[in-house]
């Protein structure tokens, strides 16, 4: 799935890049947990193996409906404390009703990232990164881009365990926005119908840029069983985190092919020592994101947790 | 046969984790309670073990002035932290910790419980 564009994917099913490259980060009383439709606002050692997202799509016409299964891997390694590389590929089944299972890899993506201002006492965390698309890297008859893309990207988290708010101080809020630049600008040309004298518009393979962002909402048991009140919960509900997140993608320039996308995925992450498991429901928030209710799930492991005197620390 | 052995070999390298960081597991007094009777000490027991000499407890009382004395000491291989309190008077009290873990991983955290004789 793509990292910072997950509505869009559900969009145009077929034309996916790799799974999410996500970071847990932790600033003061706060642990932000890794959001599965989009990228958290810090940077660790950790990996996605895997992250998995259903979806079908197409269920109309002769040779419909579409069942596609997305496979992530993702290596996250801290060069520095606040720096970090972080590395994403895929692998996606395609299974059409009536015609061959088609497999294939989605782009290499590589992220550099730092994590640029955190604020311990007000649990606020700031970062910036630049995603690099490799074009023509993955399978292009599974949808694999050609071509590549550079974006920008600003990444931030706040929770509100320093507000006077009671109950509601486990709630946390993160989110991401993205500018993506296409290595190959799309153009319409007009053709005209020799037969008939009506002209259409012809597309070369480019991409318009693109902006896309995810905003999440979350709500920490751990936070509230050890800050606010401990309410002698199961140990596996006090380790918890309903969330609800948000992603959105719209195209930034014309001429472009599809319209803006967003869909909600409403989950629930389990915080491990060592590792994390989530599940989210992906619905389509609009036509463009699709019409059927998909699934998004993560299985992510921490190596500064797991090994932190040797692969788990930075470079540097 | 081969796949399998390579994802038993990797299940038993993730398995074999060292130490993660130290989260507030549980306190007594617990956080956010109201207990009748002050407690003699304040305990905090944590996923992980903590260093005491990277580890301190600050404990305000309701007028923000620090009622802690002395220094923390562990137990239950040093996954319980624990500080002596004098004789807490009626009202709620403000805890901040902050720990490092045996595997030098920082974590913190902030909680109230009530004395309410």
């Amino acid at each position: 799935m793509n990292r910072f564009n997950i509505a869009a994917a559900l969009a145009c099913a077929g034309a996916l890049g790799p799974s999410a490259a996500f970071a847990h980060v932790i600033a003061g009383n706060r642990v932000f947990p890794v959001t599965l439709t989009f990228d958290d606002p810090g940077v660790a050692d950790e990996a996605s193996l895997p992250s998995f997202m259903y979806q079908r799509s197409g269920a109309g016409g002769g040779t419909g409906p579409t069942h596609e299964y997305d496979f992530g891997f993702e290596y996250d390694k801290t060069i520095t404390s606040n720096t970090a590389l972080i590395v994403n590929y895929g692998w996606d089944i395609f299974q059409t009703n009536g015609s061959k299972t088609e497999t294939g890899f989605e782009n290499l993506f590589v992220t550099g990232k730092w994590q640029a201002y955190t604020n311990a006492e007000h649990e606020f965390v700031v970062s910036l990164g630049v995603i690099r698309e490799f074009g023509g890297t993955g399978t292009d008859h599974t949808g694999a881009d050609v071509h590549g893309s550079t974006a920008p990207t600003l990444y931030f988290g706040k929770g509100l365990g320093d507000l006077p708010i009671g109950y509601l101080r486990p709630l946390a809020i993160t989110g991401e926005l993205s500018y993506a630049v296409a290595d190959q600008g799309l153009k319409a040309m007009p053709v005209v119908d020799p037969a008939t004298g009506l002209t259409s518009l012809q597309f070369n393979n480019g991409n318009p840029n693109q902006w896309s962002g995810g905003l999440s909402v979350q709500y920490s048991i751990p936070y509230l069983q050890s800050q606010v009140k401990d309410f002698g919960l199961p140990a596996f509900v006090g380790r918890l985190v309903p969330l609800v997140e948000l992603t959105w993608s719209s195209p930034a320039t014309s001429p472009s092919t599809q319209g803006a996308a967003w869909t909600v995925a409403p989950g629930v992450i389990y915080m491990a020592d060592w590792y994390q498991v989530g599940i989210e429901a992906l619905i389509p928030g609009n036509k463009a994101a699709g019409t059927n209710v998909g699934v998004v799930a993560l299985f992510h492991v921490f190596f500064d947790d797991l090994y932190p005197h040797s692969i788990g620390k930075p470079i540097f | 046969m081969r796949k399998l052995i390579l994802a038993a070999a990797m299940l038993a390298a993730l398995s074999a984790r060292a130490d993660a960081h130290a989260f507030l597991e549980h306190a007594s007094p617990a956080v956010g309670s109201t207990v009748p009777a002050a407690p003699p000490e304040l305990a905090l027991n944590f996923t992980e073990a903590v260093e005491p000499l990277f580890s301190a407890v600050e404990i305000l009382d309701p007028r923000g002035g620090r009622v802690d004395t002395g220094k923390p000491h562990t137990a239950d291989d040093g996954r319980r932290l624990i500080i002596a309190l004098p004789k807490l008077g009626p009202g709620t009290y403000t805890v901040n910790w902050h720990v490092t873990s045996v595997d030098t991983h920082k974590t913190a955290g902030r909680f109230r419980f009530t004395v309410a004789p």
